[in-house]
């Protein structure tokens, strides 16, 4: 197993090269200009003159190294330097960082920034949605074709074709138009200080919409997911053996059926982590949570493409990340599965 | 199996960058500073001002003024600003000299007075002007504002490796301070309009001691600065968040605490999510006072006023949304330019438009303007046959008569100049056997398809066919012309999108319609005549207005024919689009929308009543 980590990490490096080629390739060879939106009136010398100060105007394997110097020499050296307190190479003050054409900030400070609120909407989302989509999952496979399994299927049928866009408008309309009870934005500067229940209650007002949306659309995937995946597994000969040897039905379901259903659940639920720290863009669109998502899609927009490129290998890096961990994650449920 | 995933994934991300390209470049273009024409005579400080607030006790004891901004500010510093959205949030903090009222007239703001050449300000011969600063003036840091900022901040700007976004300093030789309260700016020529350098919110004045390490290319790594210059207007900026937020207090050194001015003792601008959703948050849930940049459409937007929790408001400049008949032929070889001079071209002419006022007229005429604004417009538009679309005295009536569509007469136009339908596929033909059939290209947006759908009906009625085609602003508005696309290369007959002056300057916008601005390959298309209008007459009449001071009142007859021949054959303006903002029912003091500068010009007025 140890030496399939290895491997694998190993394997992992040139494929993030070469995905940071792709995005780069891709950014740059798409049409778009950072000064698109200036004045149509601003003289074309001025325009270059920005694109130049930008950078903009560089060739592009040149614009590459620059980014990959920065993004693996720079940046980790800042993070080590920041948190230790050290100097490394004594020009600490004054290193070169990635630097975001619409803002003129380090664009890692600003993903920095955005993370707390992606991961306090979309992680307890996550969290919440997969914490009700398993039992759910498992007991409509269990009492299948019951009234319970059938209001399942059609309440996660209807959470799983009804996109977030209708559900978040109409949760606006409802609880913020009609009735004022929460507000229809997400503020960013808010820092939660336990001690105040006004403080708490601040940030469960903000949150409750987003949250309870997004975990509708998240559960009903993966209780589906989990239905099905237990409903293969009852069959099998092994939960006939197991019952016929005098286990309790709770040991045979809890113990037996629920190991086996849960590799493929693994699998899924693994491969979810990736996307909530890529956000939820339309999410945080329309409950104006200015999270990750949201400021991937306002760079695009700006072809700011420092951001752009930092952000999406960010997440390229995730996935990569975590498919390696739902793979290890299958070994250790099922032994039978050996890498090595 | 995990390697099709990940292709998977990076096809995905591939097809979201390209289809997103390049981003929204028009609707937020410019609300740059502006005024009318002939205005600049009004120097009387305050005179627009508002009446005073009831009497609301001291600055600052307002409370917290949340304004929603759904393209949110990237930085506050306005000379390296990618659009409005920062302008707006850089314009709480910065001031300049002077400023635009919601009428258009420019006020004074740090300066005592409007310099002109009666009094002195402005040298005989239009090259020199002279402003000065009131006493006192302190920076939000306690420190003296004095002439010398002004002089910094130019040298700051000018700096080309800094990348500043105004075009402000480009015809200016020096910005020397001759006391501590007298700065003078020296044009390279005669400028009739000097109220660019710092006039207005794209143009404010910097602290020397605050920006000194920020020149040149060390521009970029001065975040601290660009978030949180210091400033001398009523608020301070205490945190920002790119794209997202901006929180302000009350600047403690401002020159009007004494008037109570500014009322919120705090401020925040908030960012996110899009129009409908701002606007809802003022109009119909009322948990904000102030919505910006509203182009939302009338039918949803109405509704939601009628909640009751607040009011919308437009104004006004010189955003005119017009079609471009291309006068060079996108056909031809090289594509979209003269062959020859472009006053006299031995080729390349558009064989439908080419200085055809005809032709022009009559698809003029077809064009219902009011329902088109009634449909796609609503409060955010009104009606306009000008270019230079600014009430007052340099207003053209010349061209009213497009106002009132008439299919019957522009079928009689083109059926008496032999454009007739020969071979009866409804589609009419010129006396050169051309079919009345063009492509027809603007940027996507749902405003403008309806447009482009009413101008294909109106249009049908009158034998002429249209293929209406878009192109994403990105691309469109592409200023590197990287794209076959951008509004610069014109490789269409007819393209549609909204331009605007900077300043109230209509010398300086009508000198882009000059036979020399017109894009050519050779030149990086280059240039601001994209229509290619090529006038003799043009040029002649400009030269004239260059050649009259300001005040001179022949300047208003100049522009007047100016306007009417630019509109003669190349451009058929639609709609004059205003900003549309919300604005809460406690909400007072802030007079109307200020089309021509910040919104936020006067935020010290404005006060809660309740």
């Amino acid at each position: 197993m140890g030496r399939y980590i290895v491997r694998r990490t190993l394997f992992a490096i040139p494929t993030l090269i070469v995905i940071s080629l792709i995005i780069f390739a891709i950014l740059d060879l798409a049409p778009g200009d950072p000064t698109s939106q200036l004045p149509l009136t601003l003289p074309e010398e001025i325009r270059d003159q920005i694109r130049e100060s930008l950078g903009f105007n560089d060739p592009f394997l040149i614009k590459w190294l620059k980014w990959m110097q920065l993004m693996f020499v720079n940046e980790p050296l800042h993070v080590i330097d920041s948190i230790f307190g050290t100097c490394i190479g004594g020009d600490c003050e004054t290193r070169a960082r990635i630097i975001s054409w619409s803002s003129r900030a380090p664009a890692m400070d600003i993903i920095w920034q955005r993370l707390p609120q992606t991961l306090w909407v979309l992680g307890i989302a996550f969290i919440i949605g997969t914490a009700i989509a398993i039992p759910i999952g498992m007991y409509s496979a269990y009492k299948q074709y019951s009234l319970f399994d059938n209001v399942g299927t059609f309440v996660t049928m209807v959470g799983f074709s009804v996109p977030v866009f209708f559900t978040g408008i109409l949760a606006i309309l409802i609880f913020s138009v009609w009735l004022g009870w929460f507000p229809s934005f997400y503020t960013t500067t808010h820092v939660v200080d336990w001690t105040s229940w006004d403080s708490i209650w601040f940030q469960f007002e903000q949150m409750v919409m987003p949250v309870a949306v997004l975990s509708l659309f998240n559960a009903a995937a993966l209780s589906r997911f989990t239905r099905a995946s237990v409903l293969d597994n009852l069959n099998e000969d092994y939960v006939r053996t197991a019952r016929s040897k005098g286990l309790r039905e709770n040991k045979v379901v809890m113990t037996h059926v629920m190991r086996n259903s849960m590799i493929p659940v693994v699998t899924l639920i693994a491969l979810q982590v990736p996307g909530i720290f890529a956000g939820a863009i339309i999410t945080e669109q329309i409950f104006r949570i200015n999270g990750l998502g949201q400021l991937l899609i306002v760079a695009i927009g700006q072809s700011d493409v420092p951001m752009v490129q930092t952000l999406t290998f960010m997440f390229a890096f995730l996935i990569v990340l975590f498919n390696l961990i739902a793979d290890v994650t299958y070994g250790v449920m099922d032994p039978r599965i050996r890498y090595d | 199996m995990k390697r099709t995933r990940l292709l998977a994934l990076l096809a995905v991300l591939a097809m979201v960058v390209a289809a997103c390209g390049g981003g929204e470049g028009d609707e937020t273009t410019t609300t740059a500073d502006g005024g009318g024409e002939g205005d600049v005579t009004t120097t009387t400080s305050d005179s627009t001002e508002p009446t005073d607030p009831p009497s609301s006790g001291g600055a600052g004891e307002g409370g917290h003024l949340l304004l929603l901004q759904w393209q949110a500010p990237s930085q506050a510093n306005p000379y390296l600003s990618t659009g409005t959205k920062d302008i707006q949030a850089g314009s709480m903090v910065l001031e300049g000299l002077a400023e635009y009222d919601t009428t258009g007239s420019i006020v004074p703001a740090l300066a005592t007075e409007i310099p002109t050449v009666e009094n002195g300000g402005i040298s005989e011969d239009l090259t020199q002007i002279t402003w000065t600063i009131q006493e006192g003036v302190l920076w939000s840091d306690g420190s003296p504002l004095t002439a010398d900022d002004f002089v910094f901040t130019w040298e700051y700007c000018s700096d080309e490796a800094t990348g500043c976004v105004s075009p402000a300093f480009g015809n200016v030789t020096s910005v020397e301070a001759l006391d501590d309260v007298t700065v003078q700016i020296t044009f390279d020529g005669a400028t009739p309009w000097p109220f660019v350098p710092f006039v207005g919110a794209t143009d404010p004045v910097l602290q020397r001691a605050q920006f000194a390490d920020c020149v040149g290319s060390a521009a970029t790594g001065c975040t601290d600065q660009n978030f949180q210059p210091v400033g001398t207007g009523p608020f301070v900026v205490t945190e920002l968040r790119p794209e997202d937020t901006v929180l302000y207090e009350m600047n403690p050194n401002y020159r009007k605490i004494e008037e109570g001015k500014p009322f919120f003792g705090t401020a925040e601008i908030k960012g996110g999510g899009d129009a409908e959703a701002t606007a809802r948050s003022v109009l119909e849930i009322g948990e904000a006072d102030y919505a910006w940049n509203l182009q939302v459409a009338p039918e949803i937007l109405g509704p939601m006023e009628a909640a009751g929790n607040g009011t919308i408001a437009v104004g006004y400049n010189t955003s005119v949304e017009h079609i471009s008949l291309n006068q060079t032929d996108p056909d031809g070889d090289p594509p979209s330019e003269y062959i020859g001079e472009p006053l006299a071209p031995t080729g390349g002419t558009n064989p439908y438009f080419y200085q055809n006022q005809m032709l022009h007229d009559a698809l003029s005429m077809a064009i219902n303007r009011q329902e088109m604004v009634d449909i796609a417009y609503g409060a955010a538009g009104e009606p306009t046959c000008n270019l230079w679309p600014v009430p007052g005295p340099a207003l053209s009536t010349n061209n009213d008569w497009c106002l009132t569509q008439d299919i019957e007469g522009a079928n009689a136009m083109l059926d008496e100049a032999g454009y007739l339908d020969t071979d009866g596929d409804g589609i009419r033909e010129t006396p050169d056997g051309l079919p009345l059939s063009w492509d027809f290209i603007t940027s996507t947006n749902a405003v403008r398809q309806s447009e482009q759908d009413l101008i294909a009906v109106y249009w049908e009625q009158i034998g002429v066919e249209t293929n209406m085609i878009n192109a994403d602003a990105g691309l469109f508005f592409d200023g590197t012309a990287a794209s076959d696309d951008s509004i610069w290369k014109f490789f269409q007959d007819i393209q549609m999108y909204t331009n605007s002056a900077v300043g109230s300057d209509a010398q300086g916008y009508f000198q882009s319609l000059q036979s020399s601005e017109i894009p050519t390959s050779g030149d990086s298309w280059g240039g601001g005549n994209l229509y290619r209008l090529a006038s003799e007459e043009f040029d002649t009449v400009f030269q004239q207005l260059t050649e009259t001071a300001l005040t001179d009142p022949a300047r208003d007859e100049l522009i007047i024919q100016l306007n009417d021949l630019a509109v003669q054959y190349a451009i058929i303006p639609l709609v004059n689009r205003g900003s549309v903002s919300a604005f809460a029912n406690t909400l007072d003091g802030y007079v109307d929308v200020n089309g021509w500068d910040s919104e936020l010009w006067n935020i010290e007025d404005w006060v809660r009543t309740e």
